[in-house]
């Protein structure tokens, strides 16, 4: 097929107008897969309101491309039979493409399916490869490369649309072009540090640039590294000039999946062309299959940790948990390892034969050998551009202070290139001791290791043989030391400060047996893995090279996306049983773990801003949001005030919340103007809650409070009552303490009928969390005080120690401001109702509100438990944007309709206000 | 030429490959991708050829291109002698 190719590359130069039908036949093409792809690169918009043009070009080209052919055919000179022959005739070639194809089909639908990642790639950037891959194999070899660069430019325009994508082209074609310039190395070197200097003032914000702030890191991950090496291999000509050239720079610069992915293999340029087609097209294809499914694999099993497993700091307290921190933690470098794998795979998908990346890192035996698994791109980067030129460049000095001094430098630029990814990745340095310390630690036991294998050697071999028993216990327990001490150091590595960590490692009750029994249990784990992949890599290279080779090759992943694939379907999933079942549509979910929801939550909550470094997921959502996307604490419709209260909002004051026009009363209320005495034969009701129950993102006609007060007064005025008054006091950002304090010190002198109080799942957690601000500060209450007294809490305490001496105590915290709220309530004979009314956060809460509906209920509230208000509509869009979970205008139609049934109701079995209603 | 790699199948052998088939290595054998030369021990090589031929090998030579195979080590090294 090679050579056909080559001489069809050949005869295409000979007569132009005899080549004209084939170009008319690829623009024709062309035509019909732009149109048909207009929204997947996002350019439906072009043709028409409705795509009135999309079906009339998309005909238009496929006629452009059937003349093309017949032209071709009859006067041509047959190129089309030239090209197309070999892929007809070519019975076993066309079968392993179709056998790759239906597997990368399956896994798209899988990603869909799961939602894997995010909605750019699996919406956008997988249906771009799954139809650019079937384009690209069946183009002659020559045209593959530049089909390959216009696929992902419009996988760049897809996701990023056309003025960012605009800018990042443009840059970076500027940055590549100046690696070009027809001046001295250390000219063009020069230039190009002005040019960075320019762009990290803009990345400070110092500069203004008409780029969102979406694309820096999408142009960070691009160029940061790729130019370093691409100079590099430029000065000492690393690659030879028959596998280097114009589409090759533009294809290592623009690579497909990037768009999708900011956190990206650092793919060497020598390797990236020296490897393009190395080997058997379809075999690099299906280890590109290969990897993608583990990449999926990988990511669901990431999920997994994630959903299930995973805690915070606050709930370390004993062996058991200690263990389960620092495992789980370490473990969820999964997801940078399923990002990779489907790298990787997709540019196998596109001829690039590149290494795995990220190779059974858990099973290293060495930190040697971790440093080679983990990220082999990097050690090579690092190996390439700064340890052997360090090493050679002292040539007089002994062996061992060359490989101390080269290695030492390796660690210190990693370190430092570490922090400058952060930076152009996230827009801030990373500059923290646990940082520095973990970096310290690694480069300390790689050093120690390297000086050990020079001294005595590293077991090598030319073929691998079956590996004993013996063997495979000793790699065994040295994996297991390589294990432990690496989720040591990720725990210091993630925590956000040195003392944090050595507070969690001090303060946890460890018991040796039960240590020793975790410790049995990891060496267990690590012993299976270590077998099946002996077993494996035995079996995988015993594989024949028959005719049947590839198919041999492609059956245990074909086997196993198969299998997934059922799996990820619910019809089939069923027949499992109701509880795999259910296990299996949640791991299908794309979610934020437990943490992190309550994490995102309290950004507008507690104004707890810092969204932990190395809290992947948080952080994306968290990137998306605008800059002037600020809860309410962060404007200036609140006031401070100098008691437990904290702050207020402002009366009377007019201005906007989260995008949307926010107004207060002369009181102080988002709400309405109402008078402080209740017109005659008005039932008012008072509502007590936070940022949802006080419509933070959504206008106020559009709130819930709004759309209850009008239907009741639509519905049942001049019934029992004339009116209907909903005071709406609710604060962004209060917790029950300050609703009490509320109710007593303003709530009351409206006299309301009935007073609504909303919590919200998890709130006596983050009533701890505010109890813990305030431990410095004179409580008014003896009770509390009482209950913080016994808890342990004293002044100038650290917050995270309040909270775990709080933790006991969080619902009796609870249950004393509801009680003091009901007693309160019915000594003024006003109707205590407590609601518990969830963010729109798309999953179901109920269970973490168990507890609450107890107290609550015990305290003597009239109990409304509202955590399934969303079920309806399960699946629909219901939070004010991706990163804010408060309920949009839909989420609080929602709450108004459930609500008012509710209250219907309840007008059964408490006396309330529709009794004698029309 | 055949000498230059006779020399450093038998350094590889000795040096990385204690108690290997000599049989099992060849000419083409692939050192760096098959896991034979790591970095180390592809400095420990680098170190052995400069002092054995007196030729100096700079960082960016240090690459799979030419430590990949016998063959291609000795072609290094053919080319640095010739160069002299």
């Amino acid at each position: 097929m090679a050579k056909t190719e080559t001489q069809l590359a050949q005869k295409t130069t000979v007569s132009i107008p005899r080549i004209l039908p084939i170009y008319a036949f690829v623009a024709g093409g062309a035509i019909t897969a732009l149109a048909a792809g207009a929204d997947l690169i996002g350019i439906a918009g072009l043709f028409g309101k409705n795509g009135d043009w999309q079906s009339k070009l998309m005909l238009s080209g496929l006629v452009i491309a059937a003349i093309g052919a017949a032209l071709d055919l009859t006067f041509g000179q047959r190129g089309l039979l030239a090209w197309l022959k070999p892929i007809v005739l070519d019975w076993p070639g066309l079968f392993k493409f179709l056998t790759i194809a239906a597997q990368l089909g399956l896994l798209l639908v899988i990603m869909r399916t799961c939602y894997l990642e995010h909605n750019a790639f699996y919406e956008k950037v997988m249906p771009l490869v799954f139809y650019g891959f079937i384009i690209h194999h069946l183009l002659p070899r020559p045209y593959r490369l530049t089909f390959f660069i216009v696929l992902s430019l419009a996988a760049f325009l897809s996701v990023l649309g056309f003025a960012d994508s605009a800018w990042l082209i443009g840059l970076s074609l500027l940055l590549i072009g100046i690696c070009h310039l027809p001046i001295a190395f250390a000219a063009r070197v020069a230039i190009l540090l002005i040019a960075a200097g320019a762009l990290t003032a803009a990345r400070f914000g110092y500069m203004p640039v008409p780029w969102t702030k979406a694309l820096w890191p999408i142009l960070a991950s691009m160029l940061m590294f790729r130019l370093i090496i691409y100079l590099y291999d430029l000065k000492h000509n690393q690659v030879p000039p028959d596998k280097a050239g114009f589409a090759h720079t533009l294809s290592y610069f623009f690579l497909l999946p990037n768009v999708a992915f900011p956190l990206f293999p650092v793919v060497d340029y020598s390797t990236f062309c020296q490897t393009y087609y190395d080997d058997d097209d379809y075999r690099i294809y299906q280890t590109g299959i290969k990897w993608m499914f583990w990449g999926v694999v990988h990511l669901l099993i990431y999920r997994y940790i994630n959903y299930y497993w995973i805690i915070s700091p606050e709930k370390v307290h004993d062996t058991g948990t200690l263990v389960q921190y620092l495992v789980t933690n370490y473990a969820l470098i999964i997801r940078i390892s399923g990002q990779f794998h489907l790298i990787i795979g997709i540019l196998h998908l596109f001829g690039f034969n590149l290494l795995r990346i990220m190779d059974l890192y858990f099973l290293s035996t060495g930190f040697t050998d971790y440093w080679r698994r983990v990220n082999v791109y990097w050690k090579e980067f690092i190996q390439k551009l700064f340890f052997y030129p360090a090493y050679c460049r002292m040539r007089k000095a002994g062996n061992m202070t060359k490989l101390v001094v080269a290695t030492t430098w390796g660690f210190l630029i990693t370190w430092f290139f570490h922090a400058y990814q952060w930076f152009w990745i996230r827009g801030a340095f990373l500059l923290s001791l646990p940082d520095i310390l973990f970096w310290l630690g690694i480069g300390l036991l790689v050093l120690t290791n390297s000086i050990y294998e020079t001294k005595y050697g590293r077991k090598r071999v030319l073929v691998k043989g079956k590996a004993t028993l013996k063997e495979i216990a000793s790699k065994t327990l040295r994996a297991a030391g390589v294990f432990v001490v690496m989720s040591l150091l990720w725990s210091l590595w993630i925590s956000p400060s040195l003392a944090e960590w050595i507070d969690l490692i001090s303060n946890t009750e460890v018991s040796l047996p039960e240590l020793g029994m975790t410790l049995l249990l990891i060496i267990a784990g690590i012993g299976s893995a270590m077998l099946v992949n002996e077993k494996w890599s035995a079996r995988s290279t015993a594989a024949p090279k028959s005719r049947l080779a590839f198919f041999r090759f492609a059956l245990p992943t074909a086997a196993a996306i198969l299998l997934l694939y059922f799996l990820a379907q619910p019809a089939y999933a069923f027949r499992l049983g109701a509880k795999a079942s259910d296990f299996i549509a949640e791991l299908k979910m794309d979610r934020l773990n437990d943490r992190d929801a309550v994490l995102l939550e309290r950004g507008y909550y507690e104004q707890l801003y810092n969204v932990h470094s190395f809290n992947s997921q948080l952080w994306e959502l968290y990137a998306k949001k605008p800059d002037d996307w600020k809860p309410l604490t962060e404007t200036d419709a609140v006031r401070k005030t100098d008691d437990l209260m904290k702050y207020e909002i402002v009366p009377s004051y007019v201005g906007s919340l989260l995008d949307v026009p926010f107004k207060a009363n002369r009181w102080g209320m988002r709400d309405d103007d109402y008078e402080q005495t209740p017109p005659p034969n008005t039932y008012r009701i008072a509502l007590l809650g936070a940022s949802v129950i006080m419509g933070s993102g959504v206008v106020h006609e559009e709130t819930f409070e709004h759309l209850l007060e009008q239907r009741l007064n639509r519905e049942h005025a001049k019934g029992k009552y004339d009116k209907y008054e909903i005071l709406n006091f609710s604060v962004g950002g209060y917790h029950i303490i300050q609703q009490l304090m509320l109710l007593e010190n303003k709530v009351l002198a409206f006299q309301p009928n009935a007073i609504f109080c909303f919590a919200h799942t998890r709130d006596e957690n983050r009533t701890s969390g505010y109890l813990g601000e305030i431990a410095d500060l004179e409580i008014p209450y003896g009770e509390l005080r009482e209950i913080m007294q016994r808890a342990g809490l004293t002044k100038k305490m650290k917050h995270k120690k309040t909270l775990q001496l709080l933790e006991p105590f969080k619902y009796e915290i609870m249950s004393w401001a509801y009680s003091r709220m009901v007693r309160i309530c019915r000594e003024r004979n006003i109707l205590p109702i407590w609601i518990c009314l969830p963010s729109a956060t798309g999953r179901n809460d109920s269970i973490y509100a168990t507890e609450l509906v107890r107290v609550a209920t015990e305290a003597g509230f009239g109990v409304l438990n509202m955590t399934d208000v969303y079920d309806s509509e399960a699946g629909a869009y219901l939070q004010v944007a991706p990163w804010d979970t408060h309920p949009n205008a839909k989420g609080h139609r929602l709450i108004a309709n459930r609500l008012y049934a509710e209250l219907q109701i309840m007008d059964k079995t408490i006396p309330f206000a529709f009794s004698v209603a029309k | 030429m055949n000498e230059i790699k006779k020399i450093v199948k038998d350094y590889i052998l000795e040096e990385f490959l204690p108690g290997e088939d000599p049989a099992g290595l060849a000419d083409e054998t692939p050192l760096v991708s098959g896991g034979i030369l790591d970095s180390m021990a592809t400095i420990k090589m680098a170190a052995f050829l400069e002092k054995k031929y007196g030729v100096q090998i700079e960082a960016h030579e240090m690459n799979t291109k030419n430590f990949n195979t016998i063959a291609s080590l000795a072609s290094l090294v053919q080319a640095k002698l010739g160069g002299k």
